[in-house]
């Protein structure tokens, strides 16, 4: 496996603020890579050093092969790049920025240009400033969609989109797995990523706090388990290792199990005997929640709650 | 709704105001200085008030013998047209182009009306006509002219502003968009402005005037047995405009116009293939109404030049004073050495607007969009660089035919062209300095690009104002334009303009170089 990217301890200041403060990141060539954090994490300003629109002041990154300030223009024949904010020429048509767009990045496929148009349901010959901004963000969609390159870096790319054009984006980046091209999309949008990415770097203050697949991240996590018990729920449940949140109320549980330690839970439970079971895995919303919030909402009401 | 609408214009508003009060009382206050003497007072009637020309670029003269009528004259029609076109474009920017950006979605959403924001912003715009009227009056009367003249001559101002505040009420409601509301607007005052010129010029058809907003301020005659009564047309047509735009507004939905936005082509043409070509796209507009605009603003300056002649011819006094003003040999030369400064200094709003595109594009978060394709930072610049070179030797170039040829025309003397093209030729130097200095701010003060258009208004301001308060020579000559040799009135010179040129190259070049290596953004 190839890297498309890479970026090692990038930092990058504004004046007083730091945007970037040690960034690492790695997309390997194929993935879907998604790049969570809230507003102000550095999201843009990763994406905009990657592209050589900002000199980081220290750290080094790699753009397929190559170094993204010196070579940017060469590199980016290669990629399609949608900004999060998508402003269009007020004066130019859909069509003419979409055309533009592809001309300027070396070509359009026109069959999937075609495609893409219906399915997104645009009208390519509404003039820019028309545009609201949901439709504005699609017509660069299209147009980096439609181009024929390896490596897309989308910031936010659902964020101006309604429900319904969400769910047609996302079939389209489904598309785009078999064909091999490398994606790094950043969002606050958790069930997007979930559905769509195969790994994920989440970063808050520029910088790193959890990166690796899904799957390695719910390693970090833990499920949340409600059951309806034939018995009443044994008492000491409270002080089995890796169990957590125990609320108890007569027959009924619900609690919290680190990932590994559901079979000892299971097996203490099973000696009750078991009605109802419900486990859920972690979403991303509550991976985010435990780095971003300080604490984390409870389904239960808290006076409810016993000490873990 | 009107703090707000006052908070945003806190810079724009005193701006116009002053800059048009000044004007009206400055020209009264000259009066005394350019005819001293009470015959030279009367020829003016004759002379000047006669002239064709004349009377199309300012109106119909009523009285020339007192200061009063000669301002209401000389400025009267000019200062009209501005106020109409500050209220039209103030109207339009609190209703229409707010609405476009959706920030008056905001505050519809709240508390405020439906027509709330039209109110206001017409309450905002009429009220800032009224507070420059009592400026006109008040400063008027400093001078010494009669008060019903001065109070006639500031009312007739309020009208027009009325009356087209009233015409951008209705030309928002009608756009979705603002650009198009703006052109709509500003094509019906121009109208109103051939439509007098046509009329008062001619002697044929008269009546045109009186079809025309700009004409009726004329026509109050202030200063010349006023007619109060004229008054009341702005009046009632401006409050039919506001009461139509209000009714319109009632029938619309938000965010909509009673006219769909035109649609655009479905492809884009081969040309737009570039970032040359997209940069091409972008100033081509500007680059039509500017070489359009400058055409008819230096052929009317050139057809003008041959009838002051004739005034000048006509009456020796005169020509003694205007001889004793300049001071050189030939007065027509003078002339044009005197203006071409002054036109290029206003060409040099297209080239300095030609090189701060380059910078709206990245404010805009546009230019992100065309780096992040295979086009290099170099070509980006450079594809508005061009423009930036290529606007004064074009420009100058269209006002030295236009003026010369207007010029030689009406004098019948053809050779006047050249020594009008080579007067405003050797400007174009003079122009590149600002090339160069907006390219260095974009490159290494890229917050501070607008400061561009701060020593553009320096220098203009000094080239205009330097000889009349008689500063020393040194601090005229920081302004580019006057380093370069006047002429058709002075010798040529090679130095100056080379030493201009390489000055403009050596900005360009380091402006380049900042711009290849700092952060976009």
């Amino acid at each position: 496996m190839t890297a498309a990217i890479t970026a090692s301890r990038l930092t990058k200041s504004f004046g007083t603020t730091k945007a970037l403060d040690g960034l690492d990141l790695t997309v390997t060539t194929g993935e879907v890579h998604g790049f969570l954090g809230p507003n102000g994490a550095g999201k843009s300003t990763t994406f905009r050093v990657l592209l050589g629109l900002l000199r980081p002041d220290s750290g080094e990154a790699t753009l397929l092969g190559g170094d993204p300030w010196r070579d940017a223009a060469s590199l980016h024949r290669r990629l399609a790049y949608v900004p999060g904010d998508v402003n269009l020429w007020p004066s130019l048509s859909g069509g003419e920025v979409i055309d533009l767009l592809g001309r300027l990045r070396g070509g359009l496929d026109e069959r999937r240009l075609k495609s893409l148009l219906d399915r997104f349901d645009l009208d390519p010959r509404k003039k820019g400033r028309a545009y609201s901004k949901g439709n504005r963000q699609k017509v660069a969609l299209v147009a980096a969609l439609a181009s024929d390159v390896e490596l897309l870096i989308l910031d936010e790319p659902t964020a101006g989109l309604d429900p319904l054009m969400e769910s047609v984006f996302r079939d389209c980046i489904q598309e785009e797995r078999p064909r091999g091209r490398t994606l790094l999309l950043s969002s606050h949008i958790l069930s997007e990523v979930e559905h769509l990415c195969d790994r994920v770097t989440i970063i808050k203050d520029g910088r790193v706090v959890e990166t690796g697949t899904l799957a390695e991240l719910r390693h970090l996590t833990r499920t949340h388990v409600e059951a309806e018990l034939l018995g009443p729920v044994p008492a000491d449940l409270v002080g089995l290792s890796g169990v957590h949140d125990v609320v108890a109320g007569g027959s009924r549980l619900t609690c919290e199990v680190d990932a590994g330690h559901l079979g000892t839970l299971l097996e203490r439970l099973t000696t009750v005997g078991v009605s109802t079971l419900l486990s859920a895995p972690p979403t991303l919303e509550e991976l985010f929640l435990r780095h971003y919030a300080t604490a984390v909402p409870s389904a239960n009401p808290p006076q409810l709650r016993k000490p873990a | 709704m009107i703090r707000l609408a006052l908070r945003r214009d806190r810079i724009w508003w005193p701006a116009w105001i002053f800059v048009l009060a000044t004007q009206v009382v400055a020209t009264a206050g000259a009066y005394e200085s350019l005819f001293p003497t009470a015959q030279s007072r009367l020829q003016l009637g004759p002379t000047m008030g006669r002239n064709t020309s004349l009377r199309a670029m300012y109106g119909p003269a009523f009285d020339l013998s007192s200061p009063g009528g000669f301002t209401a004259w000389r400025m009267g029609g000019f200062v009209a047209l501005f106020v109409a076109l500050m209220s039209l474009l103030a109207v339009i920017r609190h209703t229409r182009a707010e609405e476009e950006a959706g920030r008056l979605e905001l505050l519809r959403s709240g508390v405020v009306g439906r027509h709330a924001p039209l109110a206001a912003a017409l309450l905002v715009t009429i009220g800032a006509n009224v507070i420059l009227a009592v400026i006109v009056v008040v400063g008027l009367s400093f001078e010494g002219l009669p008060f019903a003249g001065a109070l006639a001559l500031s009312l007739a101002f309020v009208g027009c502003g009325l009356m087209f505040s009233g015409v951008g009420a209705v030309t928002a409601q009608i756009s979705e968009n603002a650009r198009p509301a703006r052109g709509m607007a500003a094509s019906v005052l121009g109208v109103a402005f051939l439509l007098r010129a046509v009329g008062d010029s001619t002697g044929t058809a008269p009546w045109l005037s009186w079809l025309s907003p700009i004409g009726w301020t004329q026509q109050v005659r202030p200063f010349a047995v006023e007619r109060w009564w004229v008054l009341f047309l702005p009046l009632v047509v401006g409050a039919s405009l506001i009461g139509l735009a209000v009714a319109l507004e009632g029938r619309r939905d938000f965010g909509a116009g009673l006219r769909p936005a035109p649609l655009g082509p479905e492809r884009a043409a081969r040309g737009l293939s570039s970032a040359a070509g997209l940069a091409r796209r972008l100033q081509r507009g500007s680059w039509l109404a500017w070489t359009i605009g400058v055409a008819i603003f230096a052929g009317a300056l050139g057809s003008v030049a041959n009838g002051v002649l004739d005034i000048l011819r006509g009456s020796p006094q005169l020509e003694e004073v205007f001889r004793r003003m300049g001071g050189g040999q030939s007065l027509i030369d003078e002339f044009f050495a005197a203006v071409l400064p002054l036109m290029a200094t206003v060409a040099t709003i297209h080239t300095v607007q030609a090189m701060l595109r380059l910078r709206t594009e990245e404010t805009e978060v546009r230019a992100e969009q065309v780096l992040g394709t295979a086009v290099t930072r170099t070509r980006l610049m450079g594809s508005h660089l061009v423009h930036a070179v290529a606007s004064p030797p074009i420009l100058m170039t269209i006002i030295g035919l236009s003026a010369g040829g207007a010029y030689a025309v009406s004098a019948r003397n053809a050779g006047a062209v050249w020594s009008v093209l080579g007067g405003a030729l050797v400007l174009v130097p003079a122009m590149w300095v600002f090339t160069g200095v907006t390219m260095a701010l974009i490159g290494f003060a890229p917050q501070r690009s607008a400061a561009a258009w701060g020593v553009l208004a320096a220098c203009g301001v000094l080239g205009q104002l330097g000889p009349i308060l008689q500063l020393p020579d040194k601090v005229l000559r920081i302004s580019p334009f006057a380093n370069v040799p006047a002429l058709p009135r002075a010798d040529f010179e090679i130095m100056p303009l080379l030493v201009l040129t390489l000055i403009a190259i050596a900005l360009t070049a380091a402006g380049i170089r900042g711009f290849q290596r700092r952060d976009i953004g």
